[in-house]
């Protein structure tokens, strides 16, 4: 079975690269256009990790990251922040949250799926 | 941020309401004009990539599929199995090529032998024809017998008898001495045809020794050259499909470049929607130092999103080009690998397949070839043996011809002077009947050594490798043979089919690659709808920033730095740090941190 992940971003060109090159890795991917839908995604299928972008309509990355880790079976989840903010302050404010990793985009295919298999090693 | 069609009255006033003091209506105008435009072009531009993206999935498919196929077939060809038939065939040539140089050397031995027993045959019907002499003149001695006795009225004294006898004993010798000639001429027959036909296997031999220690040895030689080009085109596969996914990486990010610039493109329209509102809503705010902050700082932004948009632009393209280009090169380098003879349309491993069929025909004719040279001189043998015999029944004749002439002789000195004449012809008798012995030793001779040749040349084929080998050797030689030219020719036929499946595929992803280039290039008119947007924006804030009173721009400064905590965007801050330093037309540098990966 392959492992499943949730890419959050509320660019449909992000999350078709996202879906494209973790699909192309083996893995499936499940895709949510901010953190309320991510939130509801999350609730209905065994996601393994979240690849979630910050700025976002409704939910932001890091509003979502904190709803997710208040669940207890998402406590320990691989969250990667992945977005165009790359301010130390900002990545503070993530890690504090309950972030696993940021990435700032544009990423790197090969980099990317680098990541998702160390985190889900 | 989703994008909306801007709707300009939504602030409650269009461009002919009352506006605040010194604000243009036709700077209005401007400011929603832009704000429109830019929206379509966003929404176009963002459908127009998420095109090429959703058919990404199809071309990394296609690419990756080419690729493992011209993989498999190269490997197929330069896989262990090759080796180790290259290695079978070496075995084969050399096994082959001694093979028929052990039937060339049968074969000028055999011809030699031949040659030795046709001269023996030659010089046969010449002693022959001395036998038709002997009994001639026996056939006399009886007839002048007959008329001596008569004559001297000799008779029941036994010389009618020696007559009768001498005559008979004649033509028996002649009956035989025909049937031996009749032997001969059957040798002779066998001779000749042996002869012509181990001269023809041996001409065609000789040309094919000559082809398998060419032919077969350049074929292994450019078997092992091929089989080093294939392996380093495998490795040129493997490094192109690697080029692939580096261009298809590269198409990845530059859509996500594109998605940054319409980011950047929403930013502005938001920061325009802003100063609209500001325009037309009457508040406590003056909003000329906000329009003049925005129509001087948002071209800026404007600018470095059309450079990174067109940046994308060109990146896609030149990524397309760089596919189709590898796929191209993978296909022809694959096409050479297993094309051995341009134009004619057949493979390397055909020719080859070709060569040792040539080889299987050799072998088999040679093997043939003895075989018949064998039976041939049993049949001699037979011959021969039948020759003996007549020789032996011929001596026979001759040593009862004696002694009827030793008899005769008595009888003739019993008559006296009466009877001389009759001694005499007796004598005659027994003359030529010691000559009969003669000749018929010379031919018994002759034949001991047609036995002796035939013999030697039995001994020869039947010991010769070929015929040795024929049972067991040659069939395992020819059963492999085949199954290698089989192989050949399936690999061959699989490459073929294989390569003419990439070709088919190549031709889609090509034509693929190129309509995906043609969505992008149209996208290129999009970064002069922006550069006008750039310049009427520009043209607002030159006008309004003459139009200012002093603390107007005062307040302009003191908004800048407010501007400059809303950004979220590396490309944002860089731009407005360069418009506060004054070189906000030069910015193009991106993020350094993009890509960047920070693992808590």
């Amino acid at each position: 079975m392959p492992k499943v992940i949730l890419s959050v971003d509320d660019s449909r060109s992000i999350r078709q690269m996202v879906s494209f090159t973790l699909t192309q890795a083996g893995y499936q991917v499940l895709e949510a256009v901010d953190g309320k839908d991510a939130l509801t995604k999350l609730a209905g299928a065994g996601v393994d990790m979240v690849i979630t972008d910050l700025n976002m309509p409704n939910m932001n990355g890091i509003e979502l990251i904190r709803e997710v880790r208040k669940q207890t079976k998402f406590k320990f989840i691989p969250i990667i922040m992945l977005t165009t903010e790359s301010q130390d302050a900002t990545k503070q404010e993530g890690k504090a949250a309950g972030a696993t990793g940021w990435i700032v985009k544009p990423f790197n295919a090969t980099q990317l799926v680098d990541v998702v298999k160390k985190v889900l090693r | 941020m989703s994008i909306q069609q801007y709707d300009g009255s939504s602030g409650g006033r269009g461009s002919d309401a009352l506006l605040p003091p010194g604000v243009r209506a036709e700077w209005l105008d401007g400011i929603i004009r832009s704000i429109e435009e830019l929206q379509t072009l966003n929404v176009q531009t963002e459908d127009a990539f998420l095109s090429v993206g959703s058919q990404l999935q199809n071309i990394y498919t296609r690419t990756m599929s080419i690729s493992d196929n011209l993989t498999q077939v190269m490997n197929n060809f330069s896989s262990d199995g090759q080796s180790q038939l290259t290695a079978k065939m070496r075995q084969i040539t050399e096994t082959s090529a001694r093979f028929l140089g052990n039937f060339d050397t049968t074969s000028r031995y055999a011809v030699d032998h031949l040659g030795s027993v046709m001269q023996i045959v030659d010089e046969l019907p010449a002693t022959l024809k001395e036998f038709d002499r002997l009994v001639s003149q026996l056939r006399i001695m009886g007839i002048t017998t007959r008329i001596e006795t008569e004559r001297l009225g000799l008779h029941n004294m036994g010389f009618e008898h020696l007559a009768d006898e001498v005559t008979t004993l004649g033509e028996s010798i002649s009956k035989k001495a025909k049937e031996v000639q009749v032997s001969i001429r059957t040798i002779f027959g066998f001779v000749k045809v042996n002869e012509q036909n181990l001269v023809r296997l041996r001409s065609k031999h000789q040309g094919l020794q000559i082809s398998v220690a060419r032919n077969m040895n350049e074929d292994l030689q450019l078997l092992g050259e091929k089989h080093e080009v294939l392996v380093n085109v495998v490795e040129n596969i493997t490094r192109q499909s690697e080029d692939s996914v580096h261009s298809v990486n590269t198409i990845v990010g530059a859509i996500q470049f594109h998605d940054i610039t319409r980011q950047q493109i929403e930013h502005v329209i938001d920061a325009l929607k802003d100063l609209h509102t500001r325009l037309t809503n009457s508040g406590e705010d003056d909003p000329m130092p906000f329009l003049i902050l925005v129509c001087e700082l948002q071209p800026a932004q404007l600018q470095r999103a059309r450079v990174e948009f067109m940046n994308a632009v060109l990146s896609l393209i030149s990524s397309f080009g760089n596919l189709s280009n590898t796929i191209t090169m993978m296909q022809a380098e694959s096409r050479e690998a297993i094309g051995f003879a341009d134009g004619d349309g057949s493979t390397f491993f055909s020719v080859i397949g070709a060569n040792l069929q040539n080889v299987t025909k050799a072998l088999i004719e040679g093997e043939k070839g003895i075989h018949e040279f064998l039976d041939s001189l049993e049949q001699i043998e037979k011959v021969v043996e039948n020759m003996k015999t007549y020789m032996e029944e011929m001596s026979e004749a001759g040593d009862e011809v004696e002694l009827l002439a030793l008899n005769s002789r008595v009888r003739a000195a019993k008559t006296k002077e009466r009877g001389a004449a009759l001694g005499v012809i007796a004598e005659s008798i027994q003359r030529i009947s010691t000559m009969a012995e003669i000749h018929i030793a010379e031919v018994v001779r002759s034949i001991a050594a047609l036995v002796e040749k035939t013999d030697q040349m039995h001994e020869l084929a039947k010991n010769s490798e070929i015929s040795r080998a024929a049972e067991t050797s040659i069939e395992d030689m020819t059963t492999n043979l085949r199954v290698m030219i089989d192989e050949f020719a399936s690999s061959g036929a699989l490459g073929k089919s294989i390569l003419e499946q990439a070709a088919n595929s190549s031709s889609i992803l090509s034509k693929e690659l190129d309509a995906m280039a043609g969505i992008v290039r149209d996208n290129r008119l999009v970064g002069d709808a922006i550069e006008r947007i750039e310049r009427l924006l520009s043209s607002i804030g030159r006008d309004a920033r003459a139009d200012a009173p002093e603390f107007v721009l005062t307040e302009v400064e003191r908004q800048l730095e407010a501007m400059n905590e809303r950004y979220t965007m590396y490309a944002e801050r860089d731009t407005h740090a360069a418009y506060v330093g004054g070189t906000s037309s030069t910015v193009e540098s991106s993020d350094p941190s993009s890509g960047s990966v920070e693992l808590f």
